[in-house]
């Protein structure tokens, strides 16, 4: 199975080679069975790479010790589902999942517009396939998972005790299909500006296929926190290290480039800034990769140093050149139809939405790469921490959290002041009776009063585009709120799916303003002993320990009250895995509606059979967890074909115009 | 029109530079590795926040305090020694141990040979990196050896 991977791997790359190829002749020559030919390498390369992952994973269930990759990344004691994530766990291994990834994408992008974008698509597979290849290349040359020991060893050495988290196994494939994802959009990008297809219908495709990575990148992100969170123990969930940064960077992008879309399909503007977003937007997802294995910064989770980061220097290098030169080609064709009115419309919110995101893009760009920029010219290296990025972000979010509630708010091209009265009243009382209420709550922090109020805000402009939605609706229909909400939900998925993707970020919103108020204490107790923290109070129950083949554990039982009333028995744990011969800590929480209590069972003595503990009350952060699901099932909501888009799709495949073949300017066919 | 969005694009870049300057400033923190640390004149050391970067922690010269909390250890880069002291409040990361490579901030004191180290955080082992598999191999050879 090991060598029918790699042979697997060298026959993707020639396929993938061959794809671009084919795809690229066919056009030119308007040769259809050619183009027909690209895509079935297209498709070939899809399976290949599947074939070398399953030799893989084949390597790695039998536990092929004998193959380094095998033997560096798992163990025997390993349980069955970790061993699934091994096959990710490693920097060669990671890069054949990412190029298999990549291919599955292709192939979706074939099967499913065999019969659409019929222009666009030939270039489309030669981006794709050609990403295709250049990973296929980097694993056959620079990064072989394949590689066999000169001996066998016994066992292997596993993958990290902490990694091995249900979180853990779903966290990094999430992040890889959103970063690989963004190819997709991408390749549709060159293509309309190959083709000179440069309509509406190319961006119809694109934004479809941005929404799909770009909800991925998001629930890894999110997901990525929450581990963090729950598993190391320091009662956060994000540290602004440069891995993190990496993959915010492409999402803030590509947010920015779902909301300009908006205007250039509706009016025409924006065009060649699109264009550019979206290849930032691409590029970002390359340079972050790159960032995190190159080594040219220094991170907590940073892969190896190695060959790998040279072959992504010249891979970006390649996209940026050629992305800019053949859009330079195009630019008299990405002429605006429409110029901005006013400073009170939509179209001004948008952009000034899309500056902002870029400016945050672009601060936490500047400080990932601080060090590098200052020992340049100054030859100190200097790091900014965490202070830096919130100090930068938390203004700057906030300016987009008005913007969230105020864009819908304004009309296209101009509000008037009548319009402006209209609308902005009802969100504006929210935000005022929310400002009150939580000053009375006694809050005094600004950016908490702000943020909270602006919250409210956004709560009442979303209220009010549903009202007016529903009663829009009884008044023609006779239906009930609920069921016209439901048919507003279903029938405009996009705006109101995207309506909901801001509630989701409003409850992101309030779980951060929490951090403002979270406190930490650090006890000492004796068994039997109490401590007051807040409204809490924890006594020091017992101290429990125990043994078995891979750990030994050392676990305390707390019992915690609130103004007197009992809520829980807390267990935090220590483990001490005596093959890595590592600690974990397991911390215990408490999750109530408003807050959660978060314990760390740091350490007893010895002696005296004290113990010590660190305790985190970290109020509202409840919200960034119901707000990270209602992100995921928003944003799904939202990319979920309607009813329209399927009647589409089944009008394109029975008119099946794959036959107007003979010029590449012969109409996009949707 | 042209003109007014020039002028509100100069504003939020302007707000965008001013935000980015004052945060450098407030939170930057010197990176060095330690052969550059120690080679540092005084003034350049005292008072500033220093990133170390580039060291691992010499096995078994790990001193913990009576709760496992803030421990004494040895850090070298291969030739050199150093004594570090932990002072920070988190709980050290789950991944700190013997060998780990260490990314620390905190203040060199020059005159006692020592770091204190508020932050440190130990390179996810992973997964990704560390688990060198020749180190691992003489790791086990020693561990059978000595029959633990």
């Amino acid at each position: 199975m090991v060598d029918i991977g790699y042979f697997a791997l060298c026959l993707a790359l020639a396929a993938g080679g061959y794809s671009v190829f084919a795809s690229l002749l066919g056009v030119h020559r308007h040769h259809e069975g050619l183009i027909r030919s690209g895509e079935n390498a297209a498709l070939a390369v899809c399976a290949l790479f599947t074939v070398s992952a399953l030799g893989l994973w084949y390597a790695i269930f039998t536990k092929d010790f004998q193959v380094q990759y095998v033997a560096e990344n798992t163990s025997l004691a390993m349980p069955a589902h970790y061993v699934l994530a091994s096959l990710w766990g490693g920097q060669n291994g990671s890069i054949l999942f990412w190029g298999w990834v990549l291919s599955l994408f292709t192939g979706a992008t074939v099967l499913l517009n065999r019969h659409r974008y019929r222009s666009l698509m030939p270039y489309a597979v030669a981006v794709l396939a050609g990403s295709c290849f250049f990973f296929a290349v980097l694993n056959v040359f620079a990064a072989d998972p394949f590689v066999r020991l000169s001996f066998t060893p016994q066992d292997g050495s596993g993958l990290n005790p902490i990694l091995q988290h249900p979180y853990m196994a779903i966290h990094p494939p999430l992040l890889y299909a959103g970063m690989i994802g963004m190819t997709v959009p991408y390749a549709f990008g060159i293509a309309a500006l190959a083709a000179r297809q440069l309509d509406n219908t190319w961006l119809r495709a694109m934004r479809r296929w941005l929404l799909i990575p770009w909800t991925f990148l998001g629930a890894g992100l999110l997901l990525g926190g929450k581990w963090a969170y729950v598993e190391l123990g320091w009662g956060g969930y994000w540290g602004w290290d440069p891995v993190e940064n990496a993959s915010l960077m492409p999402w803030l992008a590509a947010t920015a480039l779902l909301h300009s879309v908006m205007i250039q399909e509706r009016k025409g503007m924006l065009k060649v800034w699109n264009m550019v977003l979206l290849f930032f937007t691409f590029g970002m997802t390359i340079f972050g990769t790159f960032l995190t294995r190159s080594g040219i910064v220094s991170s907590v989770h940073a892969f190896a140093q190695s060959s790998v980061g040279d072959y992504f220097v010249v891979y970006l290098i390649l996209i940026v050149l050629g992305s800019s030169l053949l859009l330079l080609r195009r630019l008299p064709d990405l002429k605006a139809e429409n110029h901005l009115e006013s400073f009170a419309s939509r179209e001004s919110a948008f952009l000034l939405n899309n500056w902002i995101l870029l400016a945050l893009l672009f601060a936490v760009l500047w400080g990932t790469l601080f060090p590098v920029f200052s020992e340049a010219f100054t030859g100190e290296k200097i790091t900014v921490g965490a202070p830096f990025f919130n100090q930068v972000s938390i203004p700057m979010g906030l300016v987009l959290l008005f913007l969230t509630g105020a864009g819908p708010l304004f009309a296209w091209r101009r509000t008037s002041r009548e319009g402006f009265r209209r609308n902005f009243g009802v969100p504006a009382l929210w935000a005022a009776i929310s400002l009150m209420a939580v000053a009375a709550a006694g809050v005094r922090d600004i950016y908490a009063l702000m943020s909270l109020s602006l919250c409210g805000f956004v709560g009442g402009s979303v209220v009010l585009e549903f009202w007016r939605g529903i009663a829009a609706r009884r008044r023609t229909t006779d239906e009930s709120a609920l069921v016209a909400c439901y048919t507003l939900l279903a029938k405009s998925r996009r705006r109101y799916g995207g309506y909901l993707v801001h509630v989701a970020m409003v409850l992101l919103f309030v779980g951060f303003t929490g951090n403002a108020f979270s406190t930490d204490r650090e006890v000492v107790l004796h068994r039997g002993q109490s401590a007051t923290i807040g409204d809490y109070t924890i006594t020091f129950e017992t101290l429990a320990v125990g043994d078995d083949d891979t750990k030994a554990v050392s676990a305390a039982a707390l019992a915690l009250e609130h103004e007197g009333r009992f809520l829980a028995t807390l267990v935090p744990e220590r483990h001490f895995y005596k093959r890595a011969e590592q600690n974990t800590t397991e911390v215990s929480i408490y999750s109530r509606w408003f807050e959660d209590f978060y314990l760390i069972f740091v350490g007893s003595a010895d002696d005296d059979g004290s113990a010590k503990f660190q305790i985190y009350i970290n109020p509202l952060v409840g919200c960034v967890w119901w707000g990270s699901v209602l992100f995921v099932l928003s944003s799904l909501w939202t990319m979920w074909p309607s009813a329209r888009d399927r009647r589409m799709a089944r009008l394109d495949r029975e008119s099946s115009p794959a036959e107007s073949w003979d010029t590449p300017l012969s109409g996009a066919t949707s | 029109m042209r003109t007014k969005l020039l002028v509100g694009s100069a504003i939020v870049a302007l707000g965008v530079i001013a935000l980015m300057i004052l945060g450098v400033r407030q939170s930057s923190s010197r990176h060095v590795t330690l052969d550059v640390m120690v080679e540092l004149p005084a003034a350049e050391i005292s008072g500033r926040r220093i990133q170390l970067a580039g060291c691992t922690v010499v096995p078994g010269t790990i001193e913990w305090d009576e709760y496992r909390h803030r421990p004494v250890f040895q850090i070298t880069d291969g030739t050199r020694h150093m004594q570090v002291r932990y002072t920070g409040n988190a709980v050290l990361p789950d991944t700190f141990q013997d060998r780990a490579q260490l990314v620390m901030e905190g203040r060199f004191l020059p005159d006692q040979d020592r770091f204190e180290a508020e932050v440190v955080m130990a390179k996810c082992p992973s997964k990704y990196e560390g688990q060198n598999y020749d180190d691992h191999r003489s790791a086990q050879a020693v561990e059978t050896v000595t029959g633990s």
